[in-house]
């Protein structure tokens, strides 16, 4: 693969629904093999960023370039895992199924899937383990498992930059983990990770980039030691964060005490 | 076995009854197969809203003599198109211009119809349907009709999953979402088209929502539960003509009757929700109580 160029160009990039503008002039560059996490508030712009990275919201300025290529023709080497919200669980499909969408693309329209999709589908499956699971219905798995079942079907597709929206909501601290693990080994093999996120703890953890967004502006981006600043946390989420500021820090936060200071 | 066998032939030396049994036989199976996704999809509001605005075209074409599947197709494929229009505005959400927009059609239907002389008898020929009355050449239409429709849904069977199941996926995949909905609108127009002269207006949402509804049921995939539904609908379309042609009673309300008994018994006896899984926690919660 084309390692030397960049897995995400945005350039200028400006997104708006209607009149409400979601994205305002954004240029980042994220090189291949990173684990970037995007932080923000609610309504930030980050599920905005990764659609427009997807190629499911059109620019309103400024454009996105995937591999040194458009997103229409990058399109085969992009995954989408969507928030838990977004997806019908109650769905009659089975965990196997679900694997197999991720080929559905490279089998075309009009054709049935072949022997050696279901093969890639269930090799996806057996990576983040769950390959046992193949037969039963999707909605009688966990939170954790159905997000590692979606990693799955991202592998399957064989993509190279993987894009996840709010991976880690709803799902417990040991499913997390074994979330984060599955996407730090796909960086391992030189896939690009980009997760929006709002754990500011896990993303400086495991993260090789951060992107700090806030009313849809960059507020910050670069690696954690970088990027991850009681300025920067400030002026995304504008006021204090007492506790995340302590992230920094490394300070004990007293949280009375500050709040006696303020009301003063 | 004779009197059994009877029940059956007896009624089809006629051969209206024949005709009646081939129209209800690709309603059934129709209706079951698009069913599958108007329940999956929590379409039935919408299904119910497209049953009407198909009225007001099968009323013109039985004014003007013009075909009846032609007049419903055009209505029902208008006024989808008006409801995407009027939808646009930020001040009318789907919901609201579905209702206002499809008994708007509907009561147009009524509007025209009263204007012509067998106004009372066709009406209720439209409402409740007129299996008796079909054609050789509705039969013709039909099957035509019928084998297109269940043909474009497996040509693009596995698209119309993901659509449904996940959509910001196949829009991230590069799928026309859109594009697909709109689809499965028009295959569900003309599904309904289809039935309507079997069951009638009122009664064709029952037959797209209930026997799909039963194989939501038991169903883990999407495929079982299509095979599943389809087959429902087609046997209990023929088994209610022939009740109805025993016990002299309508054929479209006797085929929705029969359905509807076959959902409520399919409820009470399915492993996951019914009968079964309610002794089951019962059994257990009584075993965890120590004093029992």
């Amino acid at each position: 693969m084309s390692q030397s160029l960049p897995a995400v160009e945005i350039v200028d990039l400006t997104v708006a629904y209607g009149e409400r503008v979601a994205l305002r002039r954004l240029s980042l560059t994220l090189p291949p093999a990173a684990f970037v996490s995007v932080i923000g508030p609610n309504g930030s712009g980050k599920s905005t960023m990764l659609r427009a990275v997807a190629g499911m919201v059109r620019a309103r300025h400024g454009g996105v370039r995937i591999f040194g290529q458009s997103v229409q023709r990058a399109r085969g080497r992009i995954a989408y895992v969507p928030q838990r919200e977004e997806v019908h669980w109650e769905f009659p499909v089975t965990v196997q199924e679900v694997a197999e969408m991720g080929r559905y693309s490279r089998a075309g329209w009009l054709r049935p899937l072949s022997h050696p999709d279901h093969a890639a589908a269930l090799d996806a499956l057996r990576q983040v383990g769950l390959a046992d699971r193949a037969g039963e219905q999707i909605v009688n798995l966990s939170g954790g498992q159905q997000q590692r079942v979606f990693i799955g079907r991202a592998l399957a597709r064989q993509a190279g930059l993987l894009l996840l929206d709010e991976p880690l909501n709803g799902v417990d601290a040991a499913s997390q983990d074994q979330v984060i693990h599955l996407l730090q080994r796909q960086v391992g093999q030189g896939a690009t990770v980009v997760m929006a996120t709002h754990d500011l703890e896990m993303a400086g953890h495991v993260s090789t980039h951060l992107v700090f967004l806030n009313e849809g502006r960059l507020v910050a981006f670069g690696p954690p030691v970088e990027a991850l600043t009681a300025e920067t946390l400030r002026r995304t989420y504008g006021g204090q964060l007492l506790f995340h500021e302590a992230l920094v820090t490394h300070r004990p936060v007293d949280v009375g005490a500050a709040h006696h200071e303020r009301h003063r | 076995m004779n009197a059994i066998a009877s029940w059956f032939t007896d009624p089809m030396q006629f051969q209206f009854f024949r005709h009646a049994l081939g129209a209800v036989l690709i309603m059934g199976l129709l209706c079951g197969a698009l069913g599958t996704f108007v329940v999956l999809r929590g379409w039935s509001f919408f299904g119910d809203a497209l049953t009407h605005a198909v009225f007001p075209g099968v009323v013109v074409a039985q004014i003007v003599g013009g075909s009846f599947f032609a007049g419903g197709l055009v209505a029902g494929l208008l006024t989808s198109l008006a409801i995407g229009v009027v939808a646009r505005s930020r001040r009318v959400t789907a919901d609201t211009a579905i209702g206002v927009l499809f008994v708007g059609a509907f009561s147009l239907g009524v509007f025209l119809l009263s204007r012509t002389v067998s106004y009372r008898q066709d009406l209720s020929a439209f409402l409740f349907g007129q299996v008796l009355g079909v054609s050789t050449a509705d039969l013709v239409v039909s099957t035509i009709m019928g084998t297109l429709v269940i043909g474009i849904t497996l040509a693009i069977f596995k698209e119309l999953k993901l659509a449904a199941f996940d959509p910001v996926s196949a829009a991230a995949m590069g799928y026309p979402v859109f594009a697909l909905d709109l689809l499965l609108l028009g295959l569900l127009t003309v599904t309904i088209v289809v039935a309507l002269k079997t069951v009638g207006n009122i009664l064709v949402l029952a037959m797209i929502v209930t026997p799909a509804a039963t194989a939501r049921l038991y169903a883990e995939r999407l495929s079982s539960m299509m095979l599943f539904a389809a087959a429902l609908g087609a046997i209990e379309g023929v088994l209610g003509l022939f009740l109805a042609a025993h016990l002299d009673v309508p054929p479209g309300s006797t085929i929705v009757l029969l359905a509807t008994a076959v959902f409520l018994a399919g409820l009470g006896l399915s492993p996951r929700g019914g009968l079964p899984a309610y002794l089951r926690q019962r059994r257990a919660s009584a075993a965890e109580r120590p004093d029992a």
